[in-house]
């Protein structure tokens, strides 16, 4: 499966339930933006591997709303402790997902550490994940909330996806407004 | 003087705060988790720290950090590449090990490389008292809004008992 294919059937599965997405650095950020750009989506384009966390923190702050990290395996790799802490608080709310690819795409395609993981295992790993699910396999999950749930998609190495992504600041704003309705609350231009 | 904090943070409305155990902390960790007004989530690694509070506040809520100075040390380059550039508001409560008030042989290292790395990152960091904190952590979060970053805010000593 191609990534680009992979992140079609993430959106569908999130289009469906309303689900908030936070999406990794590089190749998650940007192939998620290609397929669709949501307003639901947080778009992490400064570091690796913080979307697992992030999106941890997200669905803390938005317990009725379902809320999916889109990881790389690479970037899921250095933050793989985020996993024992999802697991321990165990949000149901939240789905984590792994683009699992082998490499570095943004890195002339270097071999991942992570490959050969067997990511299927995670739930018996970390107790507080309920179950795998491939990503093509969306539909079988029956209860959304139910979770935290693991996502794996065993993409193949590919073409790098298209730019530009959205500067920082903006995703900041634009998902923020989105869910709170509220004015810019990050810098604010001095007053004269 | 830990009610008074926690009264503090409710009345500022930060309900979600997220960390990993120090010592010194510990108190103010064990009165927030058996809080039922707050989300206290313990990360593994503070690096998570500083991307769970990130996320919280991006999805409209206020949090709070609190970990070691060498936490944040293993943070920088989260810090960096996104509370800075996303411009992520919150307040870090940071334990500063190390300095007068402190014996141990494993904690000088870590307050020079926190105060080397802070002031070489331009970083604000307001050093308070925990008796203070009460009044101090409302501003720092006030602060961290204006600024369009998080604030630091530093415990130089364990709590009084």
């Amino acid at each position: 499966m191609k990534q680009l294919e992979a992140f079609e059937l993430l959106t569908a599965f999130a289009e469906k339930h309303d689900a908030l997405i936070v999406a990794d650095i590089g190749s998650q950020s940007l192939w998620l933006k290609a397929v669709k750009d949501r307003v639901q989506n947080l778009y992490l384009s400064g570091p690796m591997g913080q979307a697992s966390s992030v999106a941890l923190g997200v669905a803390a702050a938005q317990k009725e709303r379902l809320v999916i990290a889109a990881c790389g395996d690479g970037a899921l790799g250095m933050n793989m402790t985020s996993l024992a802490t999802i697991s321990y608080v165990a949000p149901k709310n939240l789905i984590v997902a792994v683009m699992d690819n082998g490499v570095y795409e943004f890195t002339k395609g270097l071999p991942t550490p992570t490959l050969g993981v067997k990511w299927a295992k995670v739930p018996g790993t970390f107790p507080g994940f309920k179950k795998t699910f491939a990503v093509d396999a969306l539909d079988t999950i029956s209860d959304p909330f139910g979770g935290p749930y693991f996502i794996h998609a065993d993409i193949e190495p590919g073409p790098l996806p298209p730019g530009p992504g959205l500067p920082a600041v903006i995703a900041h704003d634009r998902f923020k407004n989105y869910l709170t309705g509220a004015a810019k609350t990050t810098a604010s231009p001095q007053q004269c | 003087m830990l009610n008074k904090i926690l009264q503090s943070l409710y009345e500022a409305d930060i309900r979600i705060v997220t960390g990993t155990p120090d010592g010194w902390i510990v108190p103010l960790i064990d009165a927030l988790a058996n809080d039922d007004r707050f989300q206290y989530i313990p990360a593994a690694r503070e690096e998570e720290c500083f991307g769970i509070a990130s996320g919280a506040v991006m999805a409209g809520k206020k949090a709070m950090v609190m970990v070691q100075n060498s936490g944040f040390l293993n943070s920088v380059g989260c810090y960096a590449t996104l509370c800075q550039k996303y411009q992520t508001p919150f307040v870090v409560l940071i334990a500063h090990r190390g300095g007068i008030n402190d014996s141990n042989s494993y904690d000088p290292n870590k307050f020079r490389a926190f105060e080397a790395v802070t002031h070489g990152m331009n970083i604000f960091v307001h050093n308070a008292r925990w008796e203070d904190l009460p009044a101090i952590l409302p501003k720092a979060y006030a602060r961290s809004i204006g600024a369009g970053e998080p604030t630091f805010v530093t415990v130089t000593e364990a709590p009084p008992t």
